[in-house]
C-alpha cells in the first residue's frame, strides 16, 4: 500500500517523515542519519552526490557543490540579494532567459528548483528504501 | 430482502406525486386519492405502519451496531495510544541503560590507567611505563573491535567521500584526481556503517 511522506526542504538541512498512528516518524537517510544536508555536488567524473557525501567533499570541489540553493528559488538575477550573494557563494550564478537566477555547472546552467528537486528525489529514495 | 425494503421506502415517498409507482399497493386511481384521501389512508394505513415498524426496528439495530463499533474503535485507539506510550518509555529506558555492558568493559580500561598512573615510571626512561600504557591501548582497541568498531584503513590514496571528509585542500600539479595527502584524524566503521569519516587533507588538480 502506498504511504504519504512529508518532506521538510530546509535551506541547510532537509528531513523526511511519514505518519504512523497520527504522529510523524522521521525516516533516516541512506547513511542512517535523521537529517540530510541540502547539498548537491557534481564531481569531476560526472557523478552526482547528494547530502552528507556532497558535504564531505565540498572543500575539494567548491565550484560544483551547491548549498543554500533554496534561498535562490524565485529570485531575479538582477535583485540586490542575488548580487550580494554572488560575492559570498563559491559557485557561480548567472541569469536565465526569464531573468531568474540560475546556477552554473560547467558549460550548462541549472535552475535552483532543479537542484532542490535532487535533494527531494534523494529523500524520496531514502523513504522508499 | 434489503432491495425489497428499499423499494418499499421509495414507494411511500412516491405515492402522492407519482401514483403509478405505487403499483399493486396503491390500487386507487390518483383522482380518487385526491378526492378522498382519508379513505386511501384507511386502506394503506396498515401496511405503511408495518413498514414503519420494520424500519424503526432496522434503525434501532443499525444504531446499536454503530454504537458498538464506535466503542470498539475508541478502545482500539486508546490501546494504540497506550502501546505508543509504553513503547516510548521502554525505548528511553533502553537508550539509557543499553550501554551498561560496554561501559562495564570500559571501566576495566579505566582501572588499568589508574594503576599505571599510580605506579608511574619506574625506570629512568619510563620504558616499563610506556609498555604498560601500550598494553592498555591495545586492550582498548581490541574492545572496540569486539563491539564492531573498525578503523578505516587508507588503502589507495583516491579521495572517497563515502569514507573521507575533506578539511584541508591543496592544489597540486602531481595529481589528476582528488587525492588524500594526509590523514588528520582516523575514521571508524561500526559494523557495515560509517561511524565517523576519516578527516583528511586532499590534493586537488591545479586549475587552468
Amino acid at each position: 500500500m502506498g504511504r504519504v511522506i512529508g518532506i521538510d526542504l530546509g535551506t541547510t538541512y532537509s528531513c523526511v517523515a511519514y505518519l504512523e498512528g497520527g504522529r510523524p516518524v522521521v525516516i533516516p537517510n541512506l547513511e542512517g542519519l535523521p537529517t540530510t544536508p541540502s547539498v548537491v555536488s557534481f564531481t569531476g567524473s560526472g557523478e552526482r552526490l547528494v547530502g552528507t557525501l556532497a558535504m564531505r567533499q565540498a572543500v575539494t570541489n567548491p565550484a560544483n557543490t551547491y548549498y543554500a540553493v533554496k534561498r535562490l528559488i524565485g529570485q531575479k538575477f538582477a535583485s540586490a540579494q542575488i548580487q550580494e550573494a554572488m560575492a559570498r557563494l563559491p559557485y557561480k550564478l548567472t541569469e536565465a532567459a526569464n531573468g531568474d537566477v540560475a546556477v552554473v555547472l560547467g558549460d550548462q546552467t541549472l535552475s535552483p528548483p532543479e537542484i532542490s528537486s535532487m535533494v527531494l528525489g534523494y529523500l524520496k529514495a531514502c523513504a522508499e528504501s | 430482502m434489503t432491495d425489497e425494503k428499499d423499494k418499499g421506502g421509495d414507494e411511500i415517498e412516491f405515492i402522492p406525486d407519482a401514483p403509478p409507482a405505487g403499483e399493486g399497493r396503491a390500487p386507487d386511481p390518483p383522482a380518487a386519492a385526491k378526492k378522498d384521501p382519508e379513505e386511501k389512508n384507511a386502506d394503506n394505513g396498515r401496511p405503511l405502519k408495518d413498514k414503519l415498524k420494520k424500519k424503526d426496528a432496522e434503525i434501532k439495530g443499525l444504531r446499536k451496531d454503530l454504537d458498538e463499533l464506535k466503542e470498539a474503535h475508541l478502545r482500539r485507539l486508546a490501546d494504540m495510544e497506550n502501546l505508543r506510550k509504553r513503547f516510548e518509555r521502554e525505548k528511553s529506558e533502553f537508550q539509557q541503560y543499553s550501554l551498561s555492558g560496554l561501559l562495564l568493559e570500559l571501566l576495566v580500561v579505566v582501572d588499568n590507567f589508574e594503576r599505571a598512573l599510580k605506579i608511574g615510571p619506574s625506570d629512568a626512561e619510563g620504558k616499563t611505563f610506556r609498555e604498560g600504557v601500550d598494553l592498555i591501548f591495545r586492550m582498548f582497541q581490541n574492545l572496540l573491535v569486539k563491539h564492531g568498531v573498525r578503523p578505516i584503513v587508507l588503502e589507495d590514496r583516491a579521495f572517497d567521500p563515502n569514507f573521507h571528509h575533506a578539511t584541508i585542500v591543496e592544489e597540486s600539479d602531481e595529481v589528476e584526481e582528488p587525492t588524500v595527502a594526509e590523514e588528520l584524524q582516523k575514521g571508524y566503521m561500526l559494523h557495515d556503517r560509517l561511524l565517523r569519516p576519516t578527516l583528511v587533507k586532499v590534493l586537488v588538480p591545479k586549475k587552468g
